[in-house]
């Protein structure tokens, strides 16, 4: 499903060698993230707290986050509701941990965003109605992470085109219909704009998907 | 646009002509529309309503209905579907219903599994209005239309509880449109699971509802069943006045259907699962005859669809099997029409060439259900087209329904015209021709009608009992009487140089409220009037 990030998972030790070494691949995927999460055109105002907030994700387990206009969510499934809450105080306590700063190009996002606001974002346990799953979110009053009604012409002049898109069927429980997202991969699959069937307006992009080891190396200092 | 079937040759119709409800305009973003349902405004036979897996629905921005308002010749599509009042994601299953005044209701699951109604309170295409939340899975929905008895205008919902141990049929009911409904069990859950749960209204105000017994899987595709009916004959407040649990439609033994999530042949193309609209139930809305199709995997080898048809108001049934034994089918949708005719929608697969081959087929029995003919619709490949998504090609049901003499149909099908071939909602209709007096109260006396068939008919199918032969041509007439204790009906027939006398006896004493019903020779041309001279007389006079 996501061969980017698994490659970017099994060989996290190898990434980190290569840090000082890129190579070029890596270099231009370095590049298209850097890129991506720079644009002024995409993110909503409140995007870099959802960046601050990445390592906190990674504390918990977390490899993967979807970000949505209003609201942050794991991509790690609970079966059960009950499983999930233990993990809402350690994402509050792994997200207010101190964490590396920026690196200097993202210094701007870093500003926009104190770290106070870290504090009010808030977790919780929310129900995922694409698979019916428990999954870690937060959110805060009035969040705005994505660009209001981002549509994917609207990624596609800022960014061009994917690098490749692909489509996730996810089947509820009982016989509910499926859902269907189409993921449009960039940066190499760091970053997937992902449209959802059930889009009352199907052109928008519904969510982000983040790579949180890939973003992570390019935004943080002394990342892994 | 609408189809005039006439009979062209032995066993099979005119093409019947279908139509891309879909356009380029209309879907820019070439959606899968899967899992379609319809209905026709009775109050306005022109406009036609289908919902399809479309657009979602948001706080601000309703879900879509297909419209036409010309018969099925154009579409358009309006928002008209509010949010779920949880705010939950939708639609989910879907299935839309008018009542007699011409509004349309739709029933809704949301991502919560929470069913909701949603009414209209406004002018036709003005967005519907929310009820309150009930239920679980797999809503259906049907609004009691002919009856003026005490159910008259009564709101039905079945759907599927799969919260409890044994998924239990239920059924939820509303005096109010849907603003708010009660909720009763429908199926008998204590040995087996239930599933597929459907309904349909007879004219007399009962309700049924035909749901299936799940008794034991038979490998990953197949699992033995009985597909039950029950009744409520007091607006949904029962539903055993059939007994606890309902009748089997086909006796005691199980049948075999599908549980998969493979139906077609998964090494040469795609597939769809088929888990839960194994079977349909429809009354005649002149008779009351309920009638339920459904799937058996018989001695051919095949999965069949078989229709059981019962003239006792569900106490016992007639089964037989309506598809040719030579291909695996599934999923039948069944309506009735003026005429009495049975209308079949189902789904078969041909995977002997390089690809599966999924062919939507429409049967109809010409004569009171004991022949069917079968019309190939569209075949299609579905891994030749941009949006299908293999094991939810066309979702878990389409629809059909009848209004007079015509069939209704959608399905969601190869796509025709679209700059991108895809899937798309497909429309049919098909029209039959009537006598425009399919039912005369019998006033034991004697009438002289006017029906506008030519006599002779020179190729006419072989004369079954009760119709009429004459002078060896075998052009065909089938008058029957309706109702309690016509069931002894004599009759005689003759030709006379202007047309046929009929001449029936009864062993009744009462002739009050019996209907006496005309069928047409299928082969017959519209283009002259003859006369026919029925007499009635009453044996126990």
């Amino acid at each position: 499903m996501r061969p980017a990030l698994s490659r970017f998972i099994g060989v996290g030790c190898l990434a980190m060698a290569l840090a000082t070494a890129p190579s070029s691949s890596s270099e231009s995927q370095g590049s298209a993230v850097r890129s991506i999460l720079l644009n002024r055109h995409i993110w909503g105002r409140d995007f870099p707290a959802a960046l601050m907030s990445l390592q906190g994700w990674r504390g918990v387990g977390e490899s993967t986050v979807a970000v949505f206009a209003n609201r942050i969510v794991g991509a790690k499934p609970y079966p059960q509701r009950e499983e999930a809450l233990p993990q809402i105080k350690r994402l509050e306590q792994e997200i207010a941990k101190p964490r590396a700063p920026f690196k200097a190009e993202f210094s701007a996002l870093q500003n926009a965003t104190p770290d106070a606001a870290l504090k009010v974002l808030t977790p919780a346990v929310v129900r995922f109605e694409d698979d019916q799953s428990h999954r870690l979110a937060v959110t805060f009053a009035n969040a705005e992470f994505l660009k209001a009604n981002l549509t994917l012409k609207d990624v596609e002049a800022e960014l061009g085109p994917a690098d490749s898109v692909t489509k996730q069927v996810i089947s509820g429980e009982g016989e509910r219909r499926p859902v269907v997202l189409t993921l449009h991969h960039y940066a190499g699959g760091a970053i997937d704009f992902v449209q959802w069937d059930l889009d009352a307006h199907p052109g928008r992009v519904n969510r982000v998907l983040l790579a949180i080891p890939a973003v992570s190396e390019m935004l943080f200092k002394g990342a892994p | 646009m609408l189809a005039l079937l006439l009979i062209s040759g032995a066993g099979a119709f005119a093409a019947i002509p279908l139509k891309d409800v879909a356009n380029d305009a209309t879907d820019p973003n070439n959606l899968s529309d899967t899992e379609p349902s319809i209905a026709v405004n009775p109050a306005n036979p022109q406009e036609i309503a289908i919902v399809s897996f479309s657009e979602g629905w948001d706080v601000t921005t309703p879900a879509p209905v297909w419209k036409s308002a010309d018969g099925g010749a154009t579409w358009t599509k309006e928002r008209l579907i509010p949010q779920s009042p949880t705010s939950a994601s939708g639609p989910g299953d879907q299935k839309l219903a008018y009542d007699a005044a011409g509004h349309l209701f739709v029933a809704e699951l949301g991502f919560d599994v929470l069913d909701f109604v949603a009414r209209q309170t406004g002018l036709t295409n003005t967005p519907l209005t929310a009820g309150a939340t009930y239920g679980n899975d797999q809503p259906h929905i049907a609004v009691d239309n002919s009856s003026t008895g005490t159910c008259a205008h009564r709101l039905y919902s079945p759907w599927l509880d799969t919260t409890q141990l044994n998924a239990h049929s239920m059924v939820s009911d509303s005096d109010n449109k849907g603003v708010t409904l009660t909720t009763l069990a429908a199926g008998d859950n204590a040995a087996f699971p239930n599933r597929t749960t459907r309904i349909a209204v007879a004219p007399d105000g009962k309700a049924y509802v035909v749901y299936k017994t799940r008794e034991g899987a038979i490998n990953s595709d197949f699992e033995t069943v009985h597909f039950r009916v029950a009744r409520s004959d007091d607006c949904g407040a029962s539903w055993n006045a059939l007994g606890a649990g309902g009748v089997s439609v086909h006796g005691t033994s199980p049948v075999t259907t599908y549980f998969t999530q493979s139906f077609g042949n998964s090494t040469k193309g795609f597939v769809n699962r088929a888990r839960s609209s194994d079977a349909w139930i429809a009354v005649s809305p002149i008779t009351g005859a309920v009638s339920v199709a459904f799937v058996n995997k018989d001695a051919s080898g095949f999965a069949q669809i078989y229709v059981a048809t019962s003239t006792n108001q569900g106490a016992t049934w007639n089964s037989e099997r309506a598809t040719d034994g030579t291909h695996n089918s599934a999923f039948p949708e069944i309506a009735v029409n003026d005429d009495g005719r049975i209308g079949v929608l189902f789904i078969d697969y041909d995977d002997s060439g390089a690809a599966t081959l999924f062919r939507h087929h429409l049967l109809v029995s010409p004569f009171l259900g004991t022949q069917w003919v079968d019309e190939v619709l569209q075949t299609m490949d579905p891994s030749t087209l941009s949006n299908a998504l293999n094991g939810f090609i066309w979702g878990d049901y389409e629809g059909l329904t009848a209004h007079g003499t015509t069939f209704y149909g959608v399905f969601t099908g190869e796509s025709i015209g679209r700059t991108i071939k895809q899937l798309d909602p497909i429309f049919f209709s098909a029209a039959f021709l009537s006598f425009n007096i399919p039912k005369l109260i019998w006033e034991r006396d004697t009438r002289y009608l006017k029906i506008p068939v030519p006599w002779p008919c020179l190729q006419c199918p072989p004369v079954p009992n009760f119709n009429i032969a004459v002078d060896g041509d075998r052009s065909l007439w089938s008058v029957r009487l309706v109702g309690r204790g016509a069931e002894r009906t004599e009759q005689r027939q003759r030709r006379t140089s202007t047309g046929v006398t009929i001449h029936m006896r009864a062993a009744v004493k009462s002739l009050e409220g019996l209907l006496l019903q005309f069928k047409r020779t299928e082969r017959a041309r519209v283009d002259q009037a003859y006369q026919v001279k029925i007499a009635v007389t009453s044996a126990a006079h």
